[in-house]
């Protein structure tokens, strides 16, 4: 099978470093592939039809030929939330067989919604799931996505999002992902409105030979524009993650502030880590921050902890559940959190 | 304050600089690159036969190299009408005196044998492609120093000179090496023995005077166990209308417990391509430390490289990038952790105004075996006006878990606050942004020796004054 | 009676907020004024409005310093009228030394060559005067200073810019008792008959060594009441909500 070059960066660096894409064969590919359940109020449903039309048709996706099979392989789901309202979407991806999926979400102006992503399970072989949502956020609407990953040993998990916000829209999206083999995400978030404003944050945990490969670009189009990045996780064993965040601040995008945030925490000598924060500028009147940093458990923490009678691995259990916690707590659903904390006791 | 009048001057007066002397030489290459070329300026240098073999097989490596993706636009730099051989009308001298007239006076100029007088212990200069003037204190000599050109090494020292020639930049590294190695000429040689300290700084100046040419020199630093030494480079061009190129390249060898400083201020003319190459490879307990400066050239792609080999190595990065008008200078610097308990300090501050661009793009990478390693970068980016262009693109590559690593980067413009703040104090608006430029790049300016730091102050001012419309 | 400054019906607002709504103070030289207030009052608005932030809109009234009309004049310019003021949380200025700034901004404001000499000597005697160690002549502007060391510079800027109006905004606040009585005493040591000085502050600390003439007090954008010292300790015993019936 053919290699494809996932999660681009915007502007490539030293080519022997050999950061500036990740090759990727994709999996399972002779499988056909499964629409996911949704859950949500009828009259905002649709279906999607295959080859439907992209929210931004420059948006290439992690990959653009792996984009380009999905939008037009079959149908999907169509969320247009009507002006004023407020509504709420469950989405269950089930790893157990190939899944091929996109979401098209329309969130009219003055708008709420709430968007969950519930993927667990495992396959017998491996197998490719991989789904495509994009969310066109009118003026002063506002949407939350959650998303919680608990894929199993077998799965190889893409996901493509893109996001256009308009004038005062309100973007948070909340990932924590800790299960599937291969994690391939690609989120390019488009802020043209003014005051718009969007968080991201994303929990991961790697152990034995996973790989999170994370793209993350927010577009300051928008006069007064805001974003916040951050990443936090912990890996051990051959675990390894990438991180590609890149805030571009265009012409034009006076007040914009934004700011990315990559920590991580190594467990084992075997792990690699990679950052790349970006920060590309074309504008004086901005404020744009990027902050990375990587190493092991602080002692002073790990000292206290064993001061209060914990051995020294429940003791980085605490630490490692602890920085993870916050986002978890943040699904605002008990019983997937419940799994998710599970998920991260059986990790560590 | 909302209405700020924005900053922009045409280009910069570079004064001294500028000044360009007549055009004379005994021996010019055809401009182009050719096998003939290269054998040429090989039999005009009278060099080892290995020399040869060497220069040919680079110049086949660059013929067949492609130019990377990821480097600002080079269009305008047409290696057709380059002339990369430009041998001066004089030999070199190690009296001052013996010097022409014309260039003597463009080194005076510049303040060379001036700052000779006061606070160095050897000098080179170099013009055009040959060093024309070298100098070194007699009680160096006696300690076994040597500081002498780069030809002159070859011929007397070529033992040395061919065990370290291009180990640590290789003419397969990337384009520009592979053309260094087929046309260098000129450049610096430094050898210090074991345990000496030099404790006055050495000085090598590069003047490139002839109109489309180009200057590889190669410099070639070794700093034996236990040594010390501090090196000044300084560069400079008059600006002509035809292009320019610079590919030189720096290899620093410090061993175990060696210590060496390398600064340089760099004020090419805005026709020049700077696409140079430096790296220095660290020993145990070893120290390099960098203070860099890059102010002129139309292009530059530098990004010095520290590779800390022995335990308890350790890299310093100070580097400050001032982006004017017409140009796109991509710099910063690559540290490579191979050893335990190394540590590694990046400190880098770029300014950009009237439609300039600077980069900072980086390498920071912690291998598998650098336990107990520790790093910190910090880059901070300072936007004089909304025409310009500022872009941090740092990599960082962590394959070990027992290190204690932090980067941190800022972009953004002098703030409103702190022009108040000044204000109330009765500075006007103009000297406060002045003042506050200045005091961004201070942690640099005062790392530079007291010349060149009074010379970027200065070439701050110049970039700032009269700039209020 | 020698008029320093005159505010008359000053009306500001900050990002289209009105914060004072008609405020008349005047301050003669010689005297101590003491502005009191609820947090939110407006009293940082007054100290920034008079010292000209552009932050700050005036959009009524007029400030006459000296009898002549500033309301419209620069900041720097009103800085070399001889307005000078304390902030309430000083910014750091990375790069530029405490030595260098202050040399610089004494030769603006005088016009005149200011001695290098002359002015280590100068300063290293205001340093020790306010127990401040001068190898912070040194530092950078606030750069890593505490709380209590930023209010000393300030005051430290004041005694050698020898200002004819001092403006100390909350210079009392989130210092320790000794900081306060070392900065007050600085405060005291700076007024004479030719100057004056406009205390703002809502707690009474710095007054117990510097002795008010004037005490305002300062609700919801404008000025209350007005009295001698004894209003000091009239707030003291009732809080301000007696007041806030008055705005």
């Amino acid at each position: 099978m053919s290699e494809l070059l996932f999660n681009e960066l915007p502007r490539p660096t030293f080519r022997w470093l050999r950061v500036n894409h990740t090759p990727v064969s994709l999996w399972g590919e002779s499988e056909s592939t499964v629409r996911p359940e949704i859950d949500g109020k009828d009259s905002i449903i649709t279906s999607l039809p295959a080859g439907a039309a992209l929210i931004n048709t420059n948006y290439k996706g992690a990959n653009e030929e792996a984009l380009q099979q999905l939008v037009n392989a079959g149908e999907g789901y169509r969320i247009q939330v009507p002006a004023n309202t407020k509504e709420a979407v469950h989405i269950r991806i089930d790893g157990s067989h190939r899944v091929g999926s996109r979401f098209q979400f329309i969130v009219e102006e003055g708008a709420e919604l709430e968007v969950q992503f519930y993927l667990d399970g495992t396959a017998k072989d491996a197998t490719n799931i991989q789904y495509f949502d994009e969310y066109d956020v009118h003026a002063n609407a506002k949407v939350v996505v959650k998303k919680v990953n608990l894929l199993g040993e077998t799965v190889q998990h893409i996901e493509h999002r893109y996001t256009k916000l308009s004038d005062g829209a309100d973007a948070e999206f909340i990932n924590v992902e800790i299960g599937g083999q291969e994690n391939l995400l690609n989120y390019d978030h488009d802020l043209q409105g003014e005051a718009c404003n969007i968080v991201h944050d994303i929990a991961y945990l790697g152990n034995k030979e996973q790989k999170f490969d994370f793209s993350l670009v927010m577009t300051h189009g928008g006069k007064k524009s805001v974003s916040d990045i951050h990443t936090l996780g912990a890996l051990s064993d051959k675990a390894k993650k990438s991180f590609r965040g890149t805030l571009d601040f265009l012409r034009g995008a006076t007040g914009s502030e934004g700011a990315e945030e990559d920590t991580s925490l190594l467990l084992d000598p075997t792990v690699k880590s990679i950052s790349l924060p970006l920060l590309l500028c074309k504008e004086d009147n901005v404020s744009g921050n990027h902050a990375a940093s990587a190493g092991q458990i602080d002692a002073n923490k790990l000292f206290y902890l064993m001061s209060r009678g914990f051995n020294e691995a429940e003791a980085k259990h605490m630490i490692v559940e602890s920085m993870i916690r916050p986002i978890i707590d943040r699904i605002g659903d008990e019983a997937i959190e419940e799994a998710a904390l599970a998920a991260v006791r059986n990790k560590i | 304050m909302e209405q700020r009048k924005k900053t922009q001057i045409a280009d910069l007066d570079r004064g001294v600089y500028d000044i360009k002397n007549e055009f004379e030489y005994s021996y010019i290459a055809n401009a182009g690159l050719t096998e003939d070329i290269v054998r040429e300026i090989w039999a005009n240098k009278k060099e080892p036969e290995w020399m040869l073999e060497f220069r040919l097989k680079s110049l086949d490596i660059y013929n067949r190299m492609g130019i990377p993706n990821w480097i600002p636009d080079i269009s305008g730099l047409n290696m057709d009408n380059i002339h990369t051989y430009v041998k001066p009308k004089v030999d070199m001298k190690e009296d001052w005196n013996e010097v022409p007239e014309d260039i003597k006076e463009t080194f005076d100029r510049l303040g060379i044998p001036e700052a000779e007088k006061t606070s160095l212990a050897g000098v080179g200069a170099q013009y055009d492609s040959e060093v024309v003037y070298h100098s070194i204190q007699e009680d160096l000599v006696k300690q076994g120093v040597i500081y002498t050109d780069i030809e002159t090494a070859l011929h007397e020292h070529e033992d040395i000179v061919k065990q370290y020639w291009m180990t640590l930049i290789p003419p397969t590294d990337h384009k520009w090496a592979a053309l260094h190695g087929a046309v260098w000429s000129g450049g610096s040689f430094v050898y210090v023995p074991a345990g000496v300290h030099v404790e006055i700084p050495l000085q090598s100046y590069f003047r490139l005077n002839a109109p489309g040419a180009g200057q590889f020199e190669h410099t070639m630093i070794i700093v034996e166990e236990g040594a010390k030494v501090h090196f000044i480079e300084g560069c400079s061009a008059p600006k002509y209308d035809v292009s320019n190129l610079h590919a030189g390249a720096v290899e620093l060898f410090v061993k175990d417990h060696a210590t060496l400083r390398y600064s340089t201020i760099e004020n090419w003319s805005k026709n020049m391509y700077n696409l140079n190459t430096k790296r220095a490879i660290v020993g145990k307990g070893g120290t390099i430390e960098w203070v860099s400066g890059s102010f002129g050239s139309r292009v530059s792609c530098l990004y010095p490289m520290s590779i800390l080999n022995g335990e308890g190595a350790h890299a310093e990065f100070t580097g400050v990038t001032f982006a004017g008008e017409g140009q796109f200078l991509d710099t910063g610097c690559k540290v490579v952790h191979n050893a335990p308990y190394t540590t590694s300090n990046v400190n880098s501050k770029s300014i950009s105004k009237s439609g300039g661009a600077a980069v900072y793009r980086g390498l920071l990478k912690i291998g598998p075996n650098a336990e107990h390693a520790k790093a910190t970068v910090s880059c901070e980016s300072l936007m004089l006006d909304d025409i310009s262009q500022s872009d941090t693109i740092p990599a960082i590559i962590v394959e070990n878990d027992n290190v204690d690593l932090g980067h941190e980067a800022k972009i953004g413009r002098i703030s409103d606050e702190a022009i108040f703040y000044l204000m109330t104090r009765g500075i006007s608006e103009e000297e406060a942004r002045a003042m506050l430029v200045r005091g961004f790049v201070e942690p640099i300016s005062k790392e530079l020796p007291l010349e060149y730091a009074v010379e970027m102050n200065n070439l701050i001012s110049l970039e700032l004054e009269g700039s209020i419309g | 009676m020698a008029e320093l400054l005159q505010i008359k019906e000053l009306e500001v607002s900050v990002e289209d907020k009105k914060i004072l709504k008609g405020i008349n103070l005047t301050i003669n030289k010689g005297e101590v004024h003491v502005v009191m207030g609820t947090n939110g009052a407006g009293k940082s608005t007054l100290a920034n409005a008079i010292m000209g932030n552009p932050l700050y809109t005036v959009d009524n009234g007029s400030i006459l310093f000296d009898g002549e009309d500033i309301t419209e004049e620069a900041v720097n310019d009103r800085a070399k009228l001889g307005i000078f003021m304390s902030f309430q949380h000083p910014i750091s200025v990375p790069g530029i030394t405490v030595e260098n700034f202050i040399r610089t901004a004494k030769s603006t404001i005088t016009g005149e060559n200011v001695r290098a000499l002359a002015f280590k000597k100068e300063l290293k005697e205001k340093m020790d005067q306010l127990s401040f160690d001068t190898a912070y002549a040194q530092r950078y502007v606030n750069e890593g200073f505490s709380g209590g060391e930023r209010k000393k510079n300030e005051i430290l800027q004041m005694s050698i810019l020898n200002p004819k109006l001092a403006i100390l905004d909350e210079t009392d606040s989130g210092l320790d008792v000794d900081a306060v009585r070392i900065v007050s005493e600085g405060v005291d040591r700076f007024h004479n008959e030719d100057n004056a000085v406009l205390i703002i502050t809502h707690h009474n600390q710095i007054l117990q060594k510097v002795k008010p003439d004037f005490v305002h007090i300062l609700i919801n954008g404008k000025i209350v009441k007005t009295g001698d010292a004894s209003l000091v300790r009239e707030i003291e015993e009732k809080g301000y909500d007696a007041y806030k019936t008055l705005a």
